[in-house]
């Protein structure tokens, strides 16, 4: 089971071999025709990301106009190398600088060699962190073709970050000025019968951090939460405070968090890395506020033309006079004429795609999720300054009727605020 | 790869920046793949440096890089380097040394396997959760079957799990759990209690009456609907499930195998509980594939009431990438069959949302059709409403399948689920969709397989729906569809009150149509048709038999020959009905017949309870979600396989391998030479002539001197040394931990005293090789051997000595050695420029060599230390005669002079990577002690010490260019003791002047064969490696019959 990978390829659409790399010798080099054969050209693909064929199994996922394809002979395991996959596309979006696709393959080769080399060993993935292998990978990505400026300078600090014992920060980290940012990012997904009754709401969120602060210092997050497991016992003990607890589902955390820490004191402590990074994300379902309704009609005009309606509704009384464009209970009605590409064959009948939409709400969270406390703990003792910001950034995904996607975003000026120290 | 390229490269690797240098291996591994493996090995020297580099990322790259290579050859080195970083101090470097080990078990090497083994107990063992993690990797693929390994240090891995990094952490909870499986048992209050015996059956055994049984018997009962089903998952958890598969029927035999003493309990015990704990943090991670193996744990040992704690988690997962949520479903739809109440409050998580992929969609379809309750069903059923509209029909055609599977669990709403899909066979749904007929069809007859499992539960209830199906028979024109409608008609022809009454109208209807219907439906009709007769009664009977009759006289003349057997064979096996006077005779076959078509149609089909798929694997596995065992696939470990004689097996071994490992900690060894330097110098043993060495030519004393000296240093040098040990980085390397054999613990300790032994230059005699054979070259014989002088053209040449004789009756003329290659006339100036290839000096031509003459002539080669024979051209009479020169690596070195003292400094600066032992058996003294005993016992002792020396220095003298520093006896010895014997060597490498010592200890009695330990200390590590096997080789060989 502790393998990940024996070989791993990138395919573009046609199928043809970007870039592979072999990490080990129980797959044969030809491995990737099977997969062309078997899996690309049928109707196969797209369906079932695990297949096998012969004795060779291939676990593949699409990104962009690339198929990242992963051969194993033996009993991998599967969740592990599509989390691999996973990690892996990132951290060469961190070096490309966004986009993922063949275009950025074909032009960073040799880094993309280079990082397939130092991530993964003897298909064991390693360390995954794009902060920490910039500092020794130091080639650049390739944005557009031609500005490519190789930089051979090893940086003397790779040594101390990578071999140290805390493997996601460096030692001897000094700033003017000690910062702490904290973003709440929360996204709302809601699920709606065709007929309008809400199914399920869920708020999946995240906690963004921005850490500009010398040496090793200890963090410690407090929130309004009361977290599942041991909740009952606790709730036994003392009697719930008024109100303003948040149940939250479930929560992960960044590698740094001390889970121990975590299961036994329920706070968050943590030696951050430096820079930005997400240190935890969490889901709610019960208790959400809804803020908008969105109705969505639709009528057909013809093969080729249908109309859209969205109605959309605020509820949400509170907020009314931060949002410019759009103020409390209120309507909004968006309509839109969408004229069909002729070509679809008439027998399809009209998939339902969700419908999102994005928008800001500063100092709010669906889940009214807040930070009680940050705490800053360093040896030296120094002052920080901290932020804390709450923005939620609806995504609302309806089942609705509509292809449309409708994007309104009230960028306010956030207003930092200074968490209350306890 | 082309080979000028390949060296292009290597050059380029001395000069490039390090981090390069791993892609490097890469393309040894890809491209060489074993074909070359000396001009791989060319590259190592430049990692053996690196490994001594100061900067530990410069070290782990070396090592990772190195350990890339694999290549055979190579491995004793990889190992030597990976037993000194896993002692290195830096964490990072321990971590490459846990990476490396895999690499090198992947060799398969019989000989490296059980240091492989021992190093992974080290790093197990290690402070830093990092290299622990790697540790647990290279576990899991060396030996993951070692379980006390684990034993010993459980505790401790388990309290740094949580820390461990998150790769390392899916790994090691693999192991932990099969760890506490086969040392302690299956918990009682897990899943894997269906495996106790009587958990189902109401009798209570005298042993397992105690209150705790009871209540987990009753936890059971609420718990899980479907005993059966989990007791199969847990024996194919145990067993795998080809085996359970093997043996289907006779699953009472494995499971009361397992009696309760396999079992422990996952809340008493705390080792079972500690795995609880330590695994319950991890569900929270931000690693999809940790959370899912931290949940597998959960599953197996937890309490059922308590693995409700992986839902939440597990769900969070569907939020990641869509692959990982099909992975996450796949196992998810395990749990949920085994254990429907877990996610019961869920069903909202299993909704399909329209950009689901069709697998994902399906995986949720299922799931939700098994975890339906009573209360939850309405909802359900209102998507499924919605999902039946769905465009891509396959979908569609899979919900109703779920439908008919939750109306199969939940019996109460079955006539619920039977009106929804009825309402979908309606003509009007057949032809309102716009869909494609085909695409139709799949739903079709998807609706009506799921309302004919239904009705299979209980028919009764259903007449109205199997009257709706007839009504509607005309509307339907699928094949596969009619043929199951008419199916039903046969099969419930006889139920309820109406159905009865209309049959024979169908029937009639069908016979009419009989000749244009499909083939299929074809068959059903024939099948109905008798069905039909054998239930009607009397007033029916005739009117179902000449339907019957009817039908088959259609079938005679049917296009379909099976259609015509099948109706032939049919009207046989009914021809008593048939027969004018058929009922009155009743002959004897009459009756076997009416008895096989009773058994044939007469039975009712019972409700079965089919299993779609009864595979399973241990969650998280490949072999989960593709159905079969991967290659690599292990079930759980055999409950309590593990012994406490197993483990006391391990503990042992332990206290020496901790013992080990304290020195490691604070490089222990350091401590340990410096009381032996003490030690000595309180033994103040008279120092006297410390110059005295063998190949003093003028020592014309043949008789056996000893000479009591101090081997130790003095007192001073200590401090040296130290203080050169403590030079930072160093420390690591010197901590050597070669587990230092006996023999030479004894030498070290035991005061000794140097000897000298005569001059021993007449007793050496090289080897010598044969060129050419006077068979194969006309009559021309050319021998050669290694010169002992320098080489008079360029000193990195090895001269070699070669003797041309001429055996014929004819003289020769033009004698002549050259390269293989035709352009070597210009050889001497491309002597330095090519740098790796063996070079040969051109050689002063023979021009003519009489019958019976023997010219002498000496050759320059410069192999650049390759082993393989060298290709030479020898030419004669203008005639080709290609030849093979062999190198002999002992003599590509040159004596180098030094004393003792010299040698003793020098040698404490080649510690560690730089020094390596092996051990062989010597045994050319026998024969001149054999001679010597016999002639009489004068002076035993003092003679058979001084032969030993004597042909150990001469056959090591003979075979390689080295200098005899000094040979060292034990004072204290016994008569016939030659252990702590010890002779040591010194020469320089030709080629880069780099020292090279190797000191053979002998051990064991006189006149037996002895145990010889060489050991080699030099920077040129491929280069030491080579000689001192060849060393070993050459000691170990028989004494040439002189």
């Amino acid at each position: 089971m502790p393998v990940a990978a024996s070989a791993i390829y990138f395919l573009n659409l046609r199928g043809d071999v970007l870039i592979n790399r072999l990490y080990r010798d129980d797959v044969g080099g030809n491995m990737v025709d099977a997969f062309r054969l078997h899996i690309m050209q049928t109707k196969e693909l797209g369906t079932c990301p695990v297949r096998q064929i012969g004795g060779c199994s291939f676990f593949y996922m699409r990104i962009s106009n690339v198929y990242i394809v992963i051969v194993v002979s033996s009993n991998a395991n599967v969740a592990c190398a599509f989390k691999f996959v996973v990690e892996a596309v990132n951290l060469f979006k961190s070096y490309f600088g966004g986009a993922f696709d063949e275009d950025a393959i074909r032009n960073n080769f040799v880094l993309i060699y280079e990082l397939l080399d130092e991530i993964m060993d003897f298909g064991y993935p390693q360390n995954l962190s794009p902060e920490i292998l910039k500092l020794y990978i130091t080639q650049e990505g390739v944005r557009s073709p031609f500005s490519s400026k190789p930089s051979d300078k090893p940086v003397p600090n790779a040594t101390l970050q990578v071999t140290g014992a805390v493997g996601w920060r460096r030692e001897g980290l000094v700033y003017k000025k000690n910062e702490v940012f904290l973003d709440i990012v929360e996204s709302v997904n809601l699920l709606m019968s065709s007929k309008g009754s809400v199914l399920r709401c869920d708020v999946t969120g995240k906690i963004l951090m921005k850490c500009f602060l010398s040496g090793m210092p200890d963090l410690k997050l407090g929130l309004n939460d009361k977290i599942g497991l041991e909740k009952e016992s606790e709730i036994k003990s003392r009697p719930t405070k008024s109100g303003k607890t948040i149940e939250l589902d479930d929560v992960t955390f960044h590698q740094c968090v001390n889970l121990t820490r975590f299961n036994s004191e329920k706070t968050v402590s943590f030696v951050p890395p430096d820079g930005e990074f997400e240190l935890m994300k969490y889901r709610i379902t019960e208790g959400v506020n809804l803020p908008f309704r969105v109705l969505p009609t639709i009528k057909e005009l013809g093969r080729t033309r249908m109309e859209v309606n969205v109605k959309w509704q605020n509820q949400l009384v509170r907020f009314g006079n931060t949002i410019r464009k759009f103020p409390g209970q209120t309507e909004a009605t968006l309509s839109a004429e969408v004229e069909l590409i002729s070509t679809i064959v008439e027998k399809k009948s009209w998939t339902r795609p969700p419908i999102q939409m994005e928008f800001q709400v500063p100092m709010f969270t669906a889940s009214g999720l807040r930070v009680r406390f940050l705490k800053v703990w360093e040896k030296s003792g120094y002052n920080t300054v901290e932020w804390v910001s709450c923005v939620r950034i609806e995504n609302l995904i309806f089942r609705g009727v509509i292809k449309a996607c409708s994007l309104i975003s009230a960028r306010d000026m956030l207003e930092n605020l200074q968490s209350e120290e306890i | 790869m082309h080979s000028a390229l390949y060296k292009r490269l290597l050059r380029m690797l001395h000069l490039s920046r390090w981090r390069l240098r791993s892609l490097f291996t890469y393309i040894c591994f890809t491209m060489l793949k074993g074909k070359r493996p000396n001009e791989a090995l060319l590259s190592i020297n430049i990692f053996q440096r690196d490994l001594g580099d100061q900067n530990p990322l410069v070290r782990a790259w070396a090592l990772r890089t190195m350990a890339g290579i694999r290549l055979h050859v190579i491995s004793p080195l990889v190992l030597v380097a990976v037993r000194k970083c896993a002692r290195d101090p830096s964490v990072y470097v321990r971590k490459c040394a846990a990476n490396a080990l895999p690499k090198l078990h992947d060799l398969r090497l019989e000989e490296n396997a059980a240091a492989i083994i021992e190093i992974i107990e080290i790093l197990l063992n290690d402070n830093s959760p990092g290299v622990v993690g790697a540790a647990a990797a290279a576990f899991a693929f060396v030996c993951p079957n070692d379980l006390p390994v684990i034993g010993r240090n459980y505790k401790r891995l388990c309290e740094i799990l949580p820390d461990v990094e998150e790769w390392g952490q899916i790994i090691l909870i693999g192991i932990l759990l099969r760890y506490v499986i086969a040392r302690h048992g299956l918990a009682k209050e897990s899943i894997m209690a269906s495996l106790l015996p009587n958990i189902f059956s109401n009798e209570k055994t005298g042993s397992e009456s105690d209150t705790g049984y009871l209540e987990i018997k009753k936890t059971y009962e609420i718990v899980l609907q479907e005993p059966e089903l989990v007791a199969m998952v847990s024996r194919s958890y145990l067993a795998g499930p080809d085996k359970h598969l093997l043996h289907p029927n006779n699953s009472d035999v494995i499971s009361s195998d397992y009696i309760s003493s396999r079992f422990t309990s996952s809340k008493t015990d705390d080792n079972v509980k500690i795995l609880l704990q330590c695994t319950l943090p991890l569900l929270w991670s931000r690693n999809s594939a940790v959370v899912l193996a931290a949940a597998g744990v959960h599953w197996i040992m937890a309490p059922m009431e308590e693995i409700s704690k992986i839902v939440k988690p597990l769900l969070f997962l569907l939020r990641s990438s869509d692959a990982s949520k099909y992975v996450v479903l796949c196992n998810i739809q395990v749990f949920a069959k085994v254990m429907p109440s877990l996610f019961a409050a869920n069903i909202e998580d299993f909704f399909i949302s329209s950009s689901d992929a069709y697998q994902v969609k399906a995986l949720k379809l299922e799931i939700l059709s098994s975890i339906a309750t009573d209360a939850s069903i309405s909802i359900i059923f209102q998507e499924f409403q919605d999902y039946v509209r769905d465009p891509d029909r396959r979908f569609a055609a899979d919900t109703v399948a779920a439908i008919g599977v939750c109306a199969k669990r939940n019996p109460q709403v079955a006539n619920t689920c039977v009106e929804g899909l009825l309402a979908l066979i309606s003509p009007k749904s057949i032809n309102s969709t716009s869909g494609s007929m085909d695409d139709e069809a799949v739903v079709l007859i998807q609706a009506i397989t799921s309302i004919k499992d239904i009705i299979k539960q209980d028919p009764l209830s259903h007449e109205n729906a199997i009257i709706y199906l007839i009504r509607n028979l005309d509307a339907i024109k699928v094949p596969v569809a009619r043929a199951m409608i008419v199916w039903i008609v046969g099969e419930y022809n006889s139920i309820g009150n109406i159905i009865p009454k209309m049959v024979s109208i169908i029937l009639r209807f069908l016979a009419r149509g009989f000749p244009s219907e499909s083939i299929e439906t074809k068959y059903q009709i024939l099948n109905a048709a008798v069905k039909v007769l054998l239930n009607s009664k009397e007033e029916d009977f005739d009117t179902a038999k000449s339907i019957l009759n009817y039908v088959f006289e259609l079938a005679k003349f049917d296009f379909n020959y099976d259609v015509r057997d099948r109706a032939r064979v049919l009207r046989k096996l009914l021809s008593c009905y048939f027969s004018s006077s058929g009922l009155e005779e009743k002959p004897n076959n009459n009756e076997i017949r009416l008895l096989l078509v009773e058994h044939i149609f007469g039975e009712k089909v019972k409700p079965s309870t089919e299993m779609v798929n009864n595979r399973f694997y241990l969650p998280g596995s490949l072999s989960q979600i593709v159905f079969h065992a991967a290659p690599g696939y292990e079930p759980l470990p055999e409950p309590c396989s593990l012994t406490e004689s197993d483990m006391v097996k391990g503990l042992e071994e332990e206290p020496t391998q901790a013992e080990a490992n304290d020195s490691d900690v604070d490089s222990g060894s350091l401590n340990e030479e410096g009381s032996y330097y003490s030690e000595d110098s309180v033994t103040a043993s008279t120092r006297t002539d410390s110059e005295t060495t063998a190949s003093e030519s003028d020592n014309n004393n043949t008789d056996s001197l000893i000479n009591l000296s101090d081997v130790g240093k003095p007192q001073e040098e200590t401090n040296d040394l130290g203080e050169l040990m403590s030079k930072g980085d160093l420390e690591s390397w010197l901590d050597d931990n070669d587990n230092p054999g006996p023999s030479q613990n004894v030498a070290e300790r035991v005061p000794s005293a140097r000897i000298s032994i005569g001059d021993i230059s007449t007793r050496t005699k090289p080897k010598i090789y044969t060129l050419l054979d006077p068979t194969y070259g006309n009559g021309l014989k050319v021998i050669y051997k290694y010169s002992l002088e320098e080489s008079a053209v360029s000193p990195p040449l090895v001269s070699v000595d070669t003797f041309f004789e001429n055996c014929s009756s004819y003289s020769m003329s033009k004698i002549l050695l050259t390269n293989e290659d035709s352009e070597s006339s210009d050889q001497g100036s491309s002597l330095e420029s090519q740098k790796d290839v063996p070079v040969f000096a051109p050689m002063e031509e023979i021009s003519i060599l009489e019958p019976g003459q023997t010219i002498k002539r000496v050759i320059h080669v410069h192999f650049h230390h390759h082993l393989l024979p060298l290709k030479l051209i020898l030419w004669c009479n203008d005639k080709k005669h290609p030849v093979k020169l062999r190198p002999d690596i002992g003599f590509f070195l040159k004596p180098l002079m030094m004393d003792l003292d010299a040698f003793s400094q020098k040698e404490s600066q080649l510690p560690g990577m730089f020094e390596y032992t092996r051990r062989c058996s010597f045994t050319d003294h026998l024969a001149e002690l054999g001679s010597d005993g016999k002639d009489g016992d004068v002076s035993p002792t003092k003679d058979s010490f001084l032969i030993i020396c004597q042909c150990l220095a001469s056959k090591m003298l003979s075979n390689a260019n080295l200098h005899l520093v000094s040979v060292n006896m034990p004072v204290d010895v016994n008569l016939n003791d030659a252990s702590g014997l010890c002779l040591q060597f010194s020469g320089e490498i030709l080629s880069n002047s780099i020292p090279c010592l190797v000191s053979v200890t002998l051990d064991g009695k006189c006149f037996e064969p002895l145990n010889a330990s060489v050991k080699i200390n030099c920077e040129e590590t491929v280069f030491g490696l080579n000689l001192l096997n060849r060393i070993v080789n050459f000691l170990a060989e028989p004494q040439l019959t002189t």
